[in-house]
């Protein structure tokens, strides 16, 4: 079972003052997979990425990264994986942006002259070079989000963990971010694991997903998830704009065979242009 | 008006436009400055004669001239510290036993002598650190002192507590602004006073959640309780200089005041 990346075995986590925060969840994460973690406010989403990265010790279960338990080889495999956490000023605790960046690869031990090519790097692919010098209090919330992401690139992860990446993001900083993830995985064949509640936002950085609301309501490909509204409104989401568009239409129209119905505006614009064309046919 | 005052704080703190000017103390090795001004420091202490303390303080003065700082923001900050001195030194001229002054029986002339030589040392030794900090970057200061051999824990609690009080004082000008648009009469002392205090305790426990965050920050990127950094520095003859002139002149003053007697 060599090409699975992540494997969390009947999970439960209670919180310290006893109230159950995740109930026996069970996710399987293979590589170059790009997975979503969906849920509401509260529904242990933070909670499970620590668990994944270790940071937390589960109350029953196991956490198994690249086939071995986490608990163990927690220093090894924090090398290979990456966790950004939601707020980036819990992250950038240094002077300057470099010191940041080479926070990480310095602590894994690699030479000098490495630890400098992998800060450039870093800072190159989120698009922040020339800010080494810069310090965090001073950049946007979108640079340090971005800057954020650099401090754990630089230690050139397997996998990255990203907690609510588009939290206090503007549109624009939104979209540099859906770059910089579909670069990612596209030239480093990255594991990425997102964790989010921005649903207008998971279809363009994720391809499958897990519905968590203190457990597992649901798995599977976004297409067929979101096709099941009522599902996604139990476990206290809503439809991503778009596929909201279509669902009125399939009910206002009293039709039944537009699902799967279209999450993206590429999607839904290539799915309108086919009923025009069977229109002008008709 | 608190709020106010805690974006003044903030600026003050983080004022990082004098330090990366092209002036002369800010072209030397932080290194080469910390130990030229724990020098000049050292003997400001020792010297006992009002004259050699004017003389290092005009020596701060020219220093921070030719360091392209504004005269009247130099003598601004520095004057607000000189404050709270004057009001510690203005016992000293009653309480000093010695010949009393011709206006009062009360004052003695040691005692006047010995409040104006503690007001003129402190000040000295004010003026060349608030010289330091304005001509140099933090981070630079936080890397100078992890070349001296200061102990890496104590820069790393120098270095995130710096990063982290413009946090606090973000996260605390954010709760008045918000208690204050909340407010729409005049309050009494009291239970102002109640609302502060009950804001402090809550800027201590969200401290203590993000303290938690960012150790598990550095937890997750490898931390194992201690660090390495980059050798970024390197000291040039012209930093010798500079820490040679610096000692030089002060030794010069300090040997002319305890050897010749001169002043």
């Amino acid at each position: 079972m060599a090409d699975i990346a992540i494997e969390v075995k009947d999970l439960d986590y209670v919180y310290p003052d006893g109230c159950l925060a995740l109930n026996s969840v069970s996710i399987k994460v293979f590589f170059g997979e790009r997975v979503a973690i969906l849920g509401p406010n509260g529904a242990g989403k933070s909670t499970l990425l620590m668990l994944i990265s270790g940071l937390l010790k589960p109350s029953k279960g196991s956490v198994h990264i690249f086939g071995m338990p986490i608990s163990e080889n927690s220093y090894k495999i924090r090398s290979s994986l990456g966790i950004v956490f939601q707020d980036p000023d819990d992250q950038l605790f240094c002077p300057t942006l470099w010191e940041d960046v080479t926070f990480g690869p310095l602590n894994i031990g690699l030479s000098e002259d490495e630890v400098v090519k992998r800060g450039k790097e870093a800072l190159k692919s989120v698009g922040l070079d020339g800010y080494e010098e810069r310090a965090p209090h001073h950049l946007s919330a979108g640079e340090k989000k971005r800057a954020a992401i650099a401090t754990v690139l630089a230690m050139n992860p397997k996998i990255l963990i990203l907690d609510e990446p588009t939290a206090n993001l503007d549109p624009k900083s939104k979209k540099e971010l859906v770059k910089i993830i579909d670069n990612l995985h596209k030239s480093q064949k990255i594991t990425l694991v997102i964790a989010t509640h921005d649903v207008d936002f998971i279809p363009l950085v994720a391809d499958r997903a897990y519905i968590l609301n203190k457990r597992i309501m649901a798995e599977g490909n976004l297409e067929d998830l979101f096709s099941n509204p009522d599902m996604i409104r139990k476990a206290g989401l809503e439809l991503p704009n778009i596929t909201r568009l279509f669902e009125l239409i399939e009910e206002s129209m009293n039709l039944n065979s537009i699902k799967p119905f279209p999450l993206t505006v590429e999607q839904a614009l290539y799915e309108i242009k086919r009923c025009f064309k069977n229109n002008l046919q008709a | 008006m608190l709020s106010s005052l805690l974006k003044a704080i903030g600026e003050i703190v983080y004022n990082e436009k004098y330090s990366s000017l092209n002036g002369i103390i800010q072209s030397i090795d932080p290194r080469a400055k910390i130990i030229s001004f724990i020098a000049f420091i050292f003997f400001a202490i020792l010297a006992r004669s009002i004259l050699t303390l004017m003389i290092l303080i005009a020596i701060t003065f020219l220093l921070s001239i030719v360091s392209k700082i504004p005269l009247k923001f130099f003598m601004i900050r520095t004057s607000f510290i000189l404050l709270f001195v004057t009001v510690i030194a203005l016992p000293l001229p009653f309480i000093t036993p010695g010949n009393p002054v011709f206006i009062s029986s009360f004052i003695t002339i040691e005692g006047i002598d010995k409040a104006l030589l503690f007001i003129l040392r402190v000040w000295a030794c004010i003026n060349s650190l608030i010289l330091f900090t304005l001509t140099t970057r933090f981070s630079s200061i936080i890397n100078a002192m992890e070349k001296t051999k200061i102990p890496k824990i104590f820069t790393m609690m120098i270095s995130i507590t710096y990063r982290f009080i413009f946090l606090s004082i973000n996260e605390a000008y954010r709760m008045l602004l918000a208690k204050e648009s909340r407010t729409i009469k005049k309050e009494s002392r009291l239970k102002v006073m109640k609302s502060l205090a009950s804001m402090i305790s809550t800027l201590f426990i969200r401290s203590y959640e993000r303290g938690e965050r960012v150790y598990l920050a550095m937890i997750a990127r490898g931390y194992k309780g201690s660090t390495r950094n980059l050798d970024k520095m390197s000291i040039k003859g012209k930093d010798m200089i500079f820490a040679f002139i610096i000692v030089f002149i002060c030794s010069v003053a300090l040997s002319a005041e305890y050897l010749l007697g001169v002043f």
